[in-house]
């Protein structure tokens, strides 16, 4: 067995769709064994939800499920019926973690909240990711990552002035989420370990956005005001520009005028009188954006980008997926990894956020719905064949050999 | 049942040398020190963290009173520290000897320069670990280039995205890759300090920015490879739900998002709008009939948002369990109920830059929260603490470090940014 960061830890995952599982990814690529709960049948709605394969819907060929549910074993089992939340809380017994997303209040249904499953193992950590918290007068209510990108305020400063506020691609505000998750329970792990004792970890996405509006957020608290979104013409030195064969961004503060000036190769810029100072550049940045519009336009991204790398001007190109496979940089941190999935063939994946020196990160594909029912219920929970057997019969768990 | 009460938090006991500036820097160990670490930031006297320069108005110590230095680097200590001067670099080794994480983001290039590699910092403490966290990473061709929050998106595909539909490219309002690097190398940091438990070594974190965020956007990496799909901006559409929105509500820039997924979620909508009628309408009988009349759907919607208050509409949208959310800015989180109710919000008393009421710990751990134990120091604030107590430097000593400036108390060029 490899020795990782996290060898010998053992999750329970309850969690479902995007956040909880990509906490629980990357707990797996660093080691950890994520036992992964799914109901029978349907599994996990990430499953059921694209991109397909060929465009094909199919719980076995779902790109979003196969990219956050790397390296866990699945086990399907229904958590509803008695039974089943019997056998979660014989797992927890044997876990480090649990990390689950239902709404407030559903895990007590049955029984499988924190002081539960404190009585049986204490040092237990419970973390739960939701969209407004455990407690306060949202936490029931629906929500996607849309409207918690709107209600975290990060939608508020994305987007033109003059148009609708903006989310960016994607399940940004549960990847948030889910990233906060990873990091939070592995905390309260550390604590437990060191203290013999366990707690509950309760996540608000709502609060992960509103605690990181970078400089506006402190100056909405501090001073009562704040800048309206400025999207990409509001401010020459942010946002994005079009170039010969693309799109270039940037984002520079007045420490970075000096290499601004270097990338547009005209060292007149540093004497003229419209620029000498952040508040003049400010007072005259049509001027400045029309300047840097026409260099961009007599510029290809990878020309661009060379002479960022030089000048040190935090500039880059806006690169799509496909671009990303043909940048050197990633190449040659060999970033993109391949893995062999049964339903999925050979495809790639993004890397792991990090490296480690010592315990590298690993990743294994996506496990099929239910093919680590009986190992780790016979393993975790003690049960015989017959045993599983009757459970399956029951419609409680779902056991599935390995197929291809 | 043994629930004796956990008190002590979680990293107690987990010192950091923090080298790190800017947002992301500031982010990690801010998560860090809600938690319990003791965090010691260090800066050059002639070369501060830039953040302290941005969003103030300008005078006298203005340096000390930045509402966005001073929220992500509360709980920290702060030492004026020159560690581009030998001296201050024997210093700074003297301070990772008694530390368990060193935590920098310098450009790669800087970084070397400065002699921060991990076999050095090794040398001075075999079980630390040190975190290095570049827009780009510390190999590769582009190892050396500038990069701030942005950049980990614009190189990463989020943003080719990311925009109105049929139009060009929008970032993120904010530095996306920031915290979001913050918050995965804290995660890494406790990752490591579980290694160190169990085995007794430190090791090198190298997380390099860009690539924390392309796992953000994983399935469509993986539309790639399966599909060779390349997925362009769709505003705030849905492959395949709609109503799915941004909408404008009366008064000057009240919006309201909307995201409905399932038929009965769409009926109540249409009552919620007082149009029980649609849902009998042909062009909208369905998912997959709204998609495709989606531009006349959205004008439906917005003529009824535009007529009413945003909180008036959310209030109804609540009680009828349609999935939707305001659009809140700075200013209407502070007053926002949801967040009262969970004491989000709590007052922070700096002694540069007064009172005012600050995002707490957002981990909400139940038996050992987070809190506000001491405000962000102001520059050079804690050198007595970290020279005398923890390094055991003689009066004598610190006064020949300050006369050559490896040392200060107060920035030696305060220049405005």
């Amino acid at each position: 067995m490899p020795n990782q960061s996290l060898t010998g830890i053992t999750i329970l995952d309850l969690s479902s769709f995007v956040a909880g599982p990509y906490a629980t990814k990357l707990m797996a690529m660093m080691g950890a064994r994520v036992i992964k709960i799914e109901p029978p049948t349907r599994g996990d709605v990430s499953r059921w939800t694209g991109p397909f394969l060929n465009d094909d819907p199919h719980p076995e060929r779902s790109g979003l499920f196969a990219h956050l549910n790397t390296g866990k074993q699945s086990v399907a089992l229904d958590m509803t019926k008695s039974a089943g939340a019997d056998l979660c809380r014989r797992i927890a017994r044997h876990c480090d973690a649990v990390v689950e997303s239902f709404p407030p209040g559903t895990l007590q249904q049955w029984g499988l909240h924190y002081d539960r499953l404190a009585e049986v193992n204490p040092a237990i950590v419970v973390t739960s990711l939701t969209p407004y918290g455990q407690t306060g007068p949202y936490r029931s209510l629906p929500a996607t990552s849309l409207t918690i990108f709107a209600m975290g305020g990060q939608m508020s400063m994305t987007g033109e002035p003059d148009r609708a506020p903006l989310r960016p691609y994607g399940y940004q505000a549960d990847y948030q989420l889910g990233l906060n998750g990873f990091a939070a329970t592995l905390t309260a792990i550390y604590g437990a370990q060191l203290s013999g004792t366990g707690q509950h970890v309760d996540i608000a996405g709502m609060e992960i956005l509103a605690a990181t509006l970078e400089g506006a957020g402190p100056r909405a608290a501090y001073a009562g005001d704040f800048m309206k979104r400025r999207g990409n013409h509001g401010m020459a030195l942010s946002g994005v520009y079009p170039c010969k064969d693309g799109y270039i961004g940037i984002l520079a503060v007045p420490r970075n005028w000096p290499a601004i000036v270097a990338l547009l190769g005209k060292p007149e810029l540093t004497t003229d009188p419209r620029f000498t100072t952040g508040a003049k550049r400010r007072a005259n940045d049509d001027a400045l954006q029309a300047i840097m519009y026409q260099w961009f336009m007599d510029h290809t991204k990878d020309q661009v980008f060379e002479i960022a790398g030089r000048t040190k001007a935090p500039v880059s190109p806006i690169l799509t997926v496909a671009e990303l496979f043909d940048s050197p940089q990633l190449k040659h941190r060999r970033f993109f990894r391949q893995l062999d999935h049964p339903a999925l063939g050979r495809q790639w994946y993004p890397g792991p956020p990090f490296g480690m020196s010592e315990t590298p990160l690993e990743a294994s594909p996506a496990p099929l719905l239910g093919l680590h029912t009986a190992e780790v219920l016979s393993e975790l929970a003690g049960l015989t064949e017959g045993g599983l057997a009757g459970l399956a019969a029951s419609g409680v768990i779902q056991v599935r050999e390995a197929v291809a | 049942m043994s629930t004796s009460p956990q008190t002590r938090m979680p990293l107690v006991g987990v010192r950091v040398a923090d080298l790190g500036t800017v947002w992301a820097g500031a982010y990690v160990t801010k998560l860090l020190a809600d938690m319990g670490a003791e965090v010691i930031k260090v800066e050059a006297p002639s070369n501060f963290d830039l953040i302290r320069g941005l969003n103030i108005d300008a005078g006298g110590e203005y340096y000390d009173t930045s509402p966005y230095f001073n929220t992500y680097n509360r709980n920290k200590h702060g030492l004026g520290l020159d560690v581009g001067q030998p001296d201050g670099l024997a210093v700074f080794k003297r301070l990772v000897q008694v530390s368990d994480v060193v935590v920098e983001n310098f450009r790669t290039d800087v970084s070397e320069k400065l002699g921060f590699h991990y076999e050095a910092l090794r040398q001075a403490n075999p079980a630390v670990i040190m975190l290095s966290m570049q827009a780009y990473g510390r190999s590769g061709p582009h190892r050396n280039y500038a990069g701030y929050g942005p950049m980990s998106e614009y190189g990463a595909g989020l943003t080719s995205m990311s925009g109105y539909v049929g139009d060009e490219p929008q970032k993120v309002g904010i530095s996306y890759g920031d915290p979001l690097a913050g918050v995965a190398a804290a995660g890494a940091i406790v990752g490591a300090l579980l290694y160190r438990r169990r085995t007794g070594k430190g090791q090198h974190i190298e997380l390099a920015q860009r690539e924390n965020v392309l796992g953000l956007i994983g399935e469509a990496v993986l539309d790639w490879s399966m599909n060779r799909r390349l997925r362009k901006p769709q505003g705030n559409r849905h492959d395949v739900f709609a109503p799915h929105g941004c909408y404008r509500c009366a008064g000057d820039d009240q919006w309201l998002t909307l995201a409905v997924t399932s038929e009965d979620e769409w009926r109540r909508l249409c009552n919620v709008m007082g149009k029980p009628e649609l849902v009998k309408d042909q062009r909208f009988a369905d998912a997959a009939a709204r998609k495709r009349n989606e531009d006349a759907l959205d004008a439906v919607v917005e003529q009824w948002t535009s007529d009413v208050n945003r909180e008036d509409a959310f209030q109804l949208l609540a009680e009828a369990r349609i999935t939707a959310g305001k659009v809140l800015d700075p200013l209407d989180l502070l007053k926002d109920q949801h967040l009262k109710a969970r004491g989000f919000y709590q007052a922070m008393t700096h002694p540069a830059a007064g009172t005012w009421p600050m995002d707490g710990p957002v981990w909400r751990m139940s038996k050992t929260p987070g809190k506000f134990w001491r405000a962000a120091p102001r520059f050079g604030e804690n050198n007595d603490y970290v020279l005398k107590e923890l390094l055991g430097l003689t009066d004598g000593e610190i006064t020949a470090l300050e006369e050559r400036q490896a040392v200060a108390r107060k920035p030696t060029t305060p220049k405005q940014v």
